[in-house]
């Protein structure tokens, strides 16, 4: 571990330029992403959180889901939904029996969705109403922008975050000689830079691959199509046949559901240990129908390994995201690595700290640049006061957006997302106008926190006997809102002050 | 979880620790570098060995790297030095400079064009080019050459930016998806 760096100083003197452009210009963006990734690792818990007396399903027989999949084939007949047909099995971190259903996409309008919750019966019920984990969702998801142009911008998002993490790691020459150097309540730029840059270096795995995995996976629909019809001249049907395995047919005439419990009894017996996340019926109901089956495997990383058969029940082809080509398997692992659902709640835990982490590195970023810039006498108050408002505005926006989703009682997720973005800017342009970036973030600080005890009151109030999953919920939105009341104190903040 | 899986665990966590405390006292002492650097890797070896032992290659690598991390990012906790606080003392502001030229808008969209779209089509080009060429079985070349994108993407933004010439990035990736339109066609 040698001392001083092998690196010359003009290079870094350029990375460390592009970081510092990087962050930046599209800090706001990078932050926005990363607190709602931060949040969506509980999206399971939210949404039970949200609905706490919806049916619970805590292991789905090969009976159940032929049950729950021929009433709903009946009811989306009837309304006009028969088209696919999605059955997905409870899990640990969601004990909730959902079933969808979508028309053919063969207007300019959009199909027709239908959704339901199915009991331990298997009779269908009222889908749950969770317009929050929906905002939420949707908002990390594409950021609420119309498909697929949402998804490929937060892909873009996700690529700036890499090129962030891979500049600010060539620019850091120190990165042994400070390894294990954190100083608080000094400097404030001394103070950020160390918090930045340790944070940074000491999770940087979790980083690369959260951003790795969520550029991918916002871009995958785009690369890879793309590549995959360059290499087949245009041929789309061989394309996604290369990939996806086996398609429907275009026979559309009538045929019955297919028997399940024997091709769930055939993976039981071939993959022990194996459970069942979703059955899925492509062109249900017809000649042409094909029924896709996927499995989470033990010691695998792939929640979605895919079992296809014919509509006469014939096994047809396994995806191979456990083992399958090299190429197939890193594919299957790319989402369980980005939401971490591979490990129960513990894991889950893990990634909402780790992700914490990394909204405190793109937060410290413009944070650290601003400091150096009064330092430097080049102050940009308002500037600050922008930065600390969206920093900090995240909280109480989030947090009012679930009250009032809980408040209404409606299942629209408009609502949320209206009360977020009022929240959001209308915090922005207080600041604008505000005098003191200090009070700013400190009463943002103190609002978000009691609306978040507030909000874990209220909701196991009305809600005595909660789920476990909305008890931690609950305990965790308590224990960050008294933290954030408590933890800031106003002497402290003052310490920091600019005279 | 069986017993032998949380034991696995627990020592697992253990070795991570003791790698931890190996470093953090040789970046403290500041000598015998070489010795503690792999007395470290052996350990946080070890420890993965351990993970993997317990829940398979896959998820036990993703394990090892993030418990490390969030080991890592404890300690340091425990570790940071608090320091008397200090006011931020502001300087007056800096003289304008006689001559510097004024920035110019033109330059900022010619790097974010080159940074973006360009940037992107070179990747994409490169990733064709892996798609297509690689070694690998037929959806492996897909898949990794489609993987491979958003990693080049992010390099090349990071080039352009750094190496403000944007005459020899340009030339850089006409060259890289010109040499890709060419696999394309000759086949």
């Amino acid at each position: 571990m040698p001392l001083s760096s092998p690196i010359p100083g003009s290079f870094t003197k350029a990375v460390l330029g592009a970081h510092q452009w990087l962050g930046i210009v599209f800090a706001a963006l990078i932050y926005l992403v990363c607190v709602s990734g931060t949040l969506s690792v509980l999206a399971d818990e939210f949404a039970q959180w949200e609905a706490p007396s919806a049916p619970r399903v805590n292991s789905a027989a090969a009976g159940l889901y032929a049950r729950v999949a021929a009433a709903a084939f009946a009811e989306a007949r009837a309304g006009g939904a028969d088209h696919d047909l999605f059955v997905f099995g409870p899990t640990p971190e969601l004990p909730w029996l959902r079933v969808f259903a979508l028309g053919e996409h063969d207007g300019p309008g959009a199909p027709v969705e239908l959704e339901w919750l199915a009991d331990a019966e298997g009779r269908l019920q009222a889908p749950p109403r969770t317009p929050w984990t929906r905002f939420l969702r949707d908002h990390h998801y594409h950021l609420h922008l119309p498909a697929p142009y949402g998804a490929w911008a937060v892909g873009a998002v996700g690529t700036l975050l890499l090129a962030s993490l891979l500049s600010g790691l060539l620019a850091h020459r120190r990165i042994f000689r400070d390894a294990f150097r954190l100083r608080r309540g000094g400097s404030r730029r001394v103070s950020l830079a160390d918090l930045h840059n340790r944070i940074g270096v000491w999770a940087l795995p979790f980083h690369l691959i959260v951003s790795l995995t969520g550029s991918l996976l916002g871009l995958a629909g785009l690369i890879v199509m793309l590549l995959a019809l360059a290499a087949y001249q245009g041929d789309q049907d061989r394309a996604v046949a290369a990939l996806l395995g086996p398609q429907p047919g275009s026979d559309h005439a009538a045929a019955p559901l297919p028997e399940t419990v024997p091709m769930l009894r055939e993976i039981e017996r071939s993959t022990p240990g194996a459970t069942i996340t979703s059955v899925v019926f492509q062109h249900v109901g017809t000649a042409g129908q094909l029924v896709s089956i996927a499995t989470a495997e033990p010691r695998h990383l792939a929640r979605n390994e895919r079992w296809t058969f014919d509509g006469q029940g014939n096994f047809l082809a396994k995806a191979g995201f456990t083992d399958g080509s090299v190429g197939m398997r890193i594919y299957g692992m790319l989402q369980p690595l980005h939401f971490g659902t591979y490990g129960g709640i513990g894991l889950k835990l893990i990634y909402v700290a780790l992700g914490l982490g990394m909204c405190l590195v793109v937060a410290t970023g413009p944070m650290l640049w601003l400091a150096r810039r009064r330092g430097q006498g080049r102050p940009l108050p308002a500037a600050e006061r922008l930065w600390t408002a969206l920093v900090w505005g995240q909280l109480p926006a989030y947090a009012a957006a679930a009250l009032v989703a809980l408040l209404a009682g409606t299942a629209d997720h408009v609502l949320p997302l209206a009360v977020y973005w009022a929240v959001t800017l209308g915090t922005a342009l207080l600041a604008v106008r505000g005098r003191d970036e200090w009070r700013c973030g400190h009463r943002l600080r103190v609002g978000g926190g009691l609306l978040l005890a507030g909000l874990a009151c209220g909701h196991a109030l009305s809600w005595p006997a909660g789920l476990p999953a909305a008890r931690v919920v609950n305990g965790l939105l308590l224990v960050a809102g008294i933290a954030l009341v408590v933890g800031v104190s106003r002497r402290r903040v003052r310490a920091w002050r600019p005279e | 979880m069986n017993v032998p899986a949380v034991a696995a665990v627990v020592a697992a966590v253990a070795l991570s620790l003791v790698g931890l405390l190996i470093a953090w006292r040789a970046w403290r002492g500041g000598r015998r570098r070489v010795p503690a650097a792999v007395a470290v890797l052996c350990a946080w070896g070890a420890s993965t060995g351990l993970w993997i032992s317990a829940f398979g290659a896959e998820i036990g690598t993703a394990l090892a790297f993030e418990s490390g991390s969030l080991l890592a990012l404890a300690f340091l906790l425990t570790r940071s030095e608090r320091q008397p606080a200090r006011a931020v003392r502001e300087r007056p502001p800096p003289q304008a400079m006689a001559g510097k030229r004024p920035a110019r808008r033109w330059r900022a969209v010619a790097y974010c064009l080159l940074a973006g779209p360009l940037a992107f089509v070179a990747a994409l080009s490169l990733g064709l080019l892996v798609a297509l060429e690689a070694p690998f079985q037929e959806q492996t070349r897909l898949i990794v050459g489609g993987l491979a994108v958003p990693s080049l993407w992010a390099a090349m933004i990071v080039a352009t930016i750094a190496l403000r010439r944007p005459g020899v990035t340009t030339l850089a990736f006409v060259l890289a998806t010109g040499a890709a339109a060419a696999v394309v066609l000759g086949r």
